[in-house]
């Protein structure tokens, strides 16, 4: 088990809601978090009859965040740098001129907005630009592929203030997408390949490169999307990074508390934040409380959840999150600050929805998940008992004895701690300077106490799975002369991962000898017999001769269980970064940005190879340097036209699961002072068993030192995971946009893009050498093997007005080719290629991607407080089929495209579209069929599409004006409909328990076989026999047998009250 | 332009998009059923089975069945399905281990998918595109496996018991008489033969195939009917023997019964696993090239000659939907040696 997958916030849910904060206000509550996020204002001022350039001219540029002023130099040219994003009045006075000012100007990150001015020696009426929003479709000023998504925009889009959920948010932006999985992703990339970030720093835990926050959103004021290398300055972010952008107090000050419950499951809400700042904006500080109690709902009521596929769905969500953002300004005009921004999160997610309530505990001595397991542990000869099984497995943690009842649900924990520290500098208008440190904790625990009997498959297992990122970086920009912005920076990180996995029944297998025969004389371990009591009924009766009870002697007070299986991942990463750019004025309405970046990690892998004389790899994984360069440039056609284009090379660390994982030597501790014990031949002692790793399929030779040195390689060679290191993943990103700006605050942007990945991490077998010219395959290993192609094209259609009629319409067309087989149940997460299909280079369309997903969002408001909010989220349909051929190995040896039947399959005979007749299966390549689903199957996988969807929700609002309510609160009552037209929206798949009998028609078997629950209490009580797969060729999803699903969520319809009221 | 109509074009230009598809709901992908009652054909003969019980001699006149179950490209006709061979007053299935609830009664059954009745061919037990064969597909899609050991219920032939069985063989057609085979060990030879009392008479076969899933499934069943003459089986071999030589080769010798028009001889590599069949049009020799085995492997060797022409109706060479199945005489006969067994020199 190389790493799991984290929980987060199911596609729909997870929205709350807290009061309706105008328009101006939320824009003004942003702050930037390191360079990559500030902007810039620069202009030239002249006079306005002679047209010369005025030079000492005071530009001051004021916002609610924050100001900046300067003066301009001979050549009439200013630089305002450092901006944090927001909407500014800037300002302009010199004496013998009438003072000007021009309102609405938006600064965006990493943009420089160019603000010229002719000053009039008469008095002149202020000033004004058209008002454009940060989140408006036109920003003609942009050198990169970059959305700025406001919270007006956050709201429009997820139905109603300050909702929660960023997944959904993420999902309806151009250029990202929602997989087939539930989980965002980026111009087809993975979502571990996305570079999250809060506040600038790096929001991924380190062992599996996952969101570290469960995808939540928390004291959120606007979140900015770069699908693509982005600028410069960002770093291992993967296909494109998702940064968001906390809220921070303003004066006058705001808050919010919110109170939601929905029917008809269980959710309740409760929400506030609150924001203030001392008159004089020295001293800010933000923070908001997010508590939610949500049960999930499955189909219709009463559903039975087995039946679906849910048995082990999500069941209940319990959040605690809370956000701090204090700024603390210094210095006689503020233009520097420190600020501390804390986030504490827990989140639970808690699974096992199908289990019947108070039949959902575990014990290790469950004699029907031991019978299972004893019929697994069918020694020739030897026969276990269910109870002889369950004296031996380690007991899972926080259980004493066999039998004690662990009464809880399995539950994914996720919590995180983040913490930042960073000072802000602006030591003159044109100079900007930022040091920060800050320091993450996000370590999830897969708390799964529940061993329940084939078919669910599900075994008892505690997985800690995240780590530590311990950072900090700088930034520095300097506005050099009239056309040039420099910037620098450099970022590093101190990762430790923590990975700790832990399965009582692996245990079990390890000395059991399954799973690989390395011991002395090839013989399989069989230490199993070592723990069983002397004389035991067992062991005489093996006709293998194994003598068991060997431990007694040495524990006379009772042998010890099994030893648990607990893999650890003990080694560290340093990652850091150099970059510089310049983002260069060629002209108002020319702009580039020209930059280069340079990544690396440092794996410390200590003493590893003496350790475990594993070889830590290439150099180039070890210590990767990869340089990326970044280049932009942008311009402004006309008034309301503009293009941009832009290249730019990114990478991304790999996950650590590439890594060595280590069996944890010191559960074996009681066993050091016993010597090694062969218990085939009766010897012990030292040589009678050889410890060390198997590399290249060789035994060791090294003797055992002790029976504790004995079982650690036992496990070792058997569950350990000796995987060399591997380089980061490469991507290079073309992108070319056009945006319009219409009449009405209507624009518009399109964006084709172009990205290729290199040295994409996926596992494979590795043919190791050719024997008479058939290959010889490795075991499976991660290698950089993978490959992507992605082309697509970004629309983005936006309109904001504080009254009328506002929205978003956006889109996402893609077209990912890849070499990763797809449909795999791990596509999107850790891809396996198979050995036939890397050979013969074969290339896909990926089968986790829908190439066409958008979104409309819509929001009516009146002036007399009412607000009217559909939103629609369109899919065209995510590709299900296996196809009619695949890449397959001959029995000669030889690879070669053969037609998909139950026999070349690569993910199963029971997913194959068509079974071969047993009494003339013809040849691989040319099969005789006796039986086919009955569809028509595209050649590729992935070839057929799942049947468009169209989720709708609806949210009403009403804010009564304060002059009717008793107290002067502002106040919303809403209501929001998620799923409005309560559909099921199942997908299409095929059914892997069909009993075929002729094209199309199934057998009585279909859904029985591996599709059972056999055993009570996991049966209906009647009938234990539940049948969680129907019997047609194909069945629908939500029904498979793996968890909670977006599908599942996105389901029937939920009705949700709330009211919100403003402090 | 009006803000509203401009995002009403939005919406339709959503929907465009989406091909107007109607995903709001759950629909299964399109898929066509064949009509269950019209893709099959079924042929079904009978005859006798002349088994020898000892190496030295003796035989046993029991029943052999052949079957053809194939659509129109040649193939089986169905993934599942369930015989029942129902025979002529006087037939009775002897009370074998392997017959379970047919012991005593006149029909050699299989049981429907999802039953537990234990009968002769079990819920696995079909008729193939030829012969019977342990063949239905189960709910996992994982390849069902080859042909029947015969005869079926050695356990009650003459001189034997459970603790002395007779030696089943189970028949592969493979090479050198039949193309090899990368998917499976070797063809069905067709024949099913029982150690049940051969009876004159007509025995009836019906094989059920099911058409919709689940406990009250559907079902169409397919009927065929077969004669016989039990007083006249095809007499013993008149040789049928296997010679190894010193170098891992070797002879094969038939002299065809009288009246059989051909017959199949299978040497069966005991150590190694490897098979070999040799197909006989006449009474002749073939040889056995050398190191086909290796010195100090055992060996078993077995010959069965027919009076119809078995071989020909066999896949893969045959993909008519219906084969010539039938003899001369009318009737389907076999004869079958008691294995020979030895070691290689």
């Amino acid at each position: 088990m190389p790493f799991l997958r984290k929980s987060r916030v199911s596609g729909r849910r997870g929205i709350s809601g807290i009061a309706l904060v105008a328009l101006i206000a939320m824009m003004s509550s942003f702050v930037p978090a390191r360079a990559a996020l500030v902007g810039s204002i620069t202009g030239t001022v002249t006079d306005s009859k002679t047209h010369t350039p005025l030079a000492n001219v005071r530009v001051a540029a004021v916002s609610p965040s924050g100001r900046a002023s300067t003066t301009t130099n001979a050549q009439g040219f200013f630089s305002l740098t450092g901006l944090q994003p927001d909407t500014y009045t800037v300002s302009f006075e010199l004496g013998g001129y009438e003072p000007s000012s021009i309102a609405g100007v938006t600064v965006n990150a990493e943009q420089i907005q160019t603000v010229s001015q002719a000053l009039d020696r008469r008095l002149k009426e202020i000033g004004r630009v058209a008002a454009r929003s940060a989140g408006s479709a036109y920003q003609p000023n942009q050198t990169t592929d970059t959305y700025t998504v406001t919270a007006a925009q956050i709201n429009t889009i997820q139905g109603k203030d300050n909702a929660n959920n960023e997944v959904t948010l993420v999902q309806s932006l151009p250029g990202a997408e929602l997989d087939s999985s539930g989980y965002p992703s980026l111009r087809g990339g993975r979502e571990n390949e996305i570079g999250f970030e809060y506040e600038g720093m790096n929001y991924t835990e380190p062992y599996s490169n996952q969101f570290a926050n469960s995808l939540l959103l928390n004291g959120v004021g606007s979140l900015q999307l770069s699908p693509g290398a982005g600028d410069a300055s960002q770093g291992n972010t993967g296909t494109g990074v998702i940064n968001l952008i906390a809220k921070r107090g303003t004066y006058p000050a705001f808050g919010q508390v919110s109170g939601e419950a929905g029917a008809p499951t269980f959710w309740h809400d409760f929400i506030g934040e609150y924001g203030f700042a001392t008159p004089n904006g020295r001293f800010s500080n933000y923070f908001k409380y997010i508590g939610q109690r949500q049960a999930e709902l499955y189909g219709n009521n009463n559903q039975n959840l087995a039946q679906i596929g849910e048995f082990n769905g999500n069941k209940f969500n319990v959040v605690n999150d809370f956000v701090n953002n204090l700024v603390y300004k210094v210095g006689r005009d503020m233009s520097k600050s420190f600020q501390l921004f804390y986030q504490g999160e827990v989140v639970q997610y808690q699974v096992g929805a199908g289990i019947p309530v108070g039949q959902q505990a575990y014990r290790t001595g469950d004699l029907v998940a031991n019978q299972t397991l004893a019929n697994l542990f069918n020694l020739t000869g030897a026969t276990f008992s269910a109870s002889q099984v369950g004296a031996l497995r380690a007991l899972y943690p926080m259980q004493s004895t066999q039998n004690q009842l662990l009464d809880r649900l399995p539950a994914y924990n996720q919590p995180l701690q983040a913490l930042k520290l960073q000072f802000n500098d602006n030591p003159d208008a044109s100079s900007y300077f930022n040091l920060r440190f800050y320091r993450l904790a996000a370590v999830t625990t897969f708390d799964f106490p529940v061993t329940i009997p084939a078919p669910a498959g599900t075994n008892d297992y505690q997985i800690l799975q995240g780590g530590l990122r311990t950072g900090g970086g700088f930034d520095y920009n300097k506005q050099l002369g009239s056309k040039h912005l420099v910037s620098v920076g450099a970022r590093y990180d101190f990762d430790r991962p923590v990975f700790s996995d832990q399965q009582s029944r692996r245990g079990l297998f390890s000395v059991q000898g399954l799973g690989g025969s390395f011991l002395s004389g090839g013989a399989q371990g069989y230490e199993i017999m070592d723990f069983l009591p002397p004389g035991s009924a067992t062991c005489p009766g093996t006709s293998i001769g194994i003598s068991c009870g060997y431990l007694a002697q040495y524990f006379p007070h009772g042998i010890p269980r099994v030893p648990p299986s607990v893999i650890d991942e003990p080694y560290d990463r340093q990652e850091f970064g150099l970059y510089a750019k310049d983002d260069i004025q060629f002209s108002s309405r020319l702009k580039g940005s020209l930059g280069l970046r340079m990544d690396g990690s440092n794996l410390l892998f200590g003493n590893l190879q003496q350790q475990f004389g594993i070889p830590n790899g290439s150099n180039d994984a070890l210590h990767p340097r990869i340089v990326q360069p970044r280049i932009g440039a942008s311009w402004q056609i006309t008034r309301n036209d503009a293009i941009a284009a832009s290249f730019g090379r990114s990478m991304q660390d790999p996950y650590f699961s590439t890594m060595v994982q280590t069996v944890n030597p010191a559960f074996f501790a009681p066993f050091a002072h016993i010597p090694a014990y062969d218990n085939l031949t009766g010897n012990k002692g030292t040589a009678v068993k050889f410890c060390g790793p198997i590399l290249n399929g060789i035994a060791p030779t090294q003797p055992c030192t002790s029976y504790a040195d004995q079982l650690f390689w036992e496990y070792q060679n058997n569950i350990g995971i000796p995987v060399f290191a591997v380089r980061p993943e490469q991507f290079s990103n073309w992108d070319l946009s056009f945006s319009h700006e219409f009449p009405n605050n209507f624009a518009l942007k399109i964006t084709p893009y172009y990205r290729t990945g290199q040295d994409i991490i996926v596992q494979t077998n590795p043919i190791l050498r050719f024997n008479n010219g058939v290959p010889l395959l490795g075991p499976t290993t991660t290698t950089n093997l993978g490959v992507s192609k992605t082309t697509g094209v970004e629309l983005l259609l936006t309109r904001e007005v504080p009254y009328g009629l506002s929205g978003t319409l956006t889109a996402t067309y893609l077209n990912e080719l890849t070499n990763v087989p797809p449909l795999q149940s791990s596509e999107d997460f850790t891809p396996f290629i198979t050995p036939a299909s890397l050979a013969l280079g074969k290339l896909y369309r990926v089968g986790f991607l829908s190439p066409l997903e958008g979104q409309l969002s819509l929001e009516y408001k009146t002036h007399s407080g009412w607000r009217i909010n559909p939103t629609v989220f369109y899919i065209r349909g995510y590709p299900y089929n296996q196809g009619s051929l695949t890449p397959f190995q001959l029995p000669s040896g030889e690879f070669a495209i053969v037609p998909t039947t139950n026999l070349t399959n690569p993910n199963g005979s029971n997913q194959a579209p068509c079974f071969v007749d047993p009494g003339n299966p013809g040849t691989y390549k040319n099969p005789r069929y006796v039986a086919c689903r009955g569809t028509a199957e595209s050649p590729d996988p992935g070839g057929l599409l799942t049947p468009a969807r169209f989720n709708t929700n609806l949210t009403i609002e009403y804010t009564p004006p304060r002059s009717r309510l008793s107290f002067k609160r502002e106040v919303t009552f809403g209501v929001q409909i998620l799923g409005l037209f309560n559909n099921l929206y199942g997908y299409p798949t095929y059914n892997d328990c069909y009993q075929p009998v002729a094209n199309g028609v199934s057998g009585p078997a279909s859904g029985y076989g591996g599709c059972l629950y056999s055993t009570l209490p996991y049966g209906n009580g009647v009938n234990p026999y539940v049948n969680i797969r129907g019997a047609s060729p194909y069945l629908l999803i939500p029904n498979n047998n793996y968890g909670f699903t977006s599908q599942t969520a996105q389901a029937p319809r939920l009705t949700l009250f709330y009211v919100q009221v403003k402090l | 332009m009006s803000v509203v109509r401009f995002f009403l074009g939005a919406v339709v230009l959503v929907a465009a998009l989406g091909g107007c598809t109607s995903g709001n709901s759950a629909i299964e992908p399109p898929f066509q059923s064949v009509n269950v009652s019209q893709i099959g054909k079924l042929q079904f003969s009978v005859g006798t089975a002349n088994i020898m019980i000892s190496p030295s001699g003796g035989v046993f006149v029991g029943l052999n069945t052949v079957v053809t179950f194939r659509k129109a490209n040649g193939t089986s006709a169905f993934a599942v399905n369930t015989p029942v061979i129902t025979g002529p007053a006087g037939f009775v299935v002897p009370k074998s281990g392997q017959a379970g609830a047919d012991a005593g009664t006149s029909h050699i059954s299989g049981t429907p998918q999802l039953g537990s009745t234990v009968t002769t061919f079990g819920t696995s037990g079909q008729a193939t595109l030829y012969g019977f064969g342990p063949n239905n597909y189960g709910p996992s899609g994982s390849f069902p496996p080859g042909n029947y050991a015969l005869p079926f219920y050695a356990d009650v032939m003459p001189g034997y018991s459970s603790s002395s069985p007779y030696p089943q063989t189970t028949f592969y057609g493979v090479p050198p008489a039949f193309p090899p085979s990368s998917i499976i060990t070797g063809y069905n030879l067709g024949f099913v033969d029982f150690a049940a009392k051969a009876v004159s008479g007509t025995y009836q076969l019906a094989v059920t195939v099911p058409v919709s899933p689940g406990s009250s499934q559907q079902t169409f069943t397919y009927t065929a009917s077969a004669s016989m003459n039990a007083a006249r089986p095809l007499p013993d071999f008149l040789t049928a023997t296997f010679t190894p030589d010193k170098n891992g080769g070797g002879t094969v010798n038939i002299g065809l019964p009288p009246g059989a028009t051909e017959a199949y001889a299978q040497l069966n590599d005991t150590t190694s696993g490897a098979i070999f069949g040799f197909a006989f049009h006449s009474s002749t020799s073939q040889t056995l090239p050398d190191s086909s085995l290796s010195s100090g492997d055992g060996y078993s060797f077995v010959a069965v000659a027919f009076d119809y022409p078995a071989l020909e109706a066999a896949a893969p060479k045959s993909t008519v939907q219906t084969p010539k199945i039938v003899g001369p005489s009318g009737q389907d006969d076999v004869t079958v040696t008691y294995p020979q067994t030895g070691s290689a020199p």
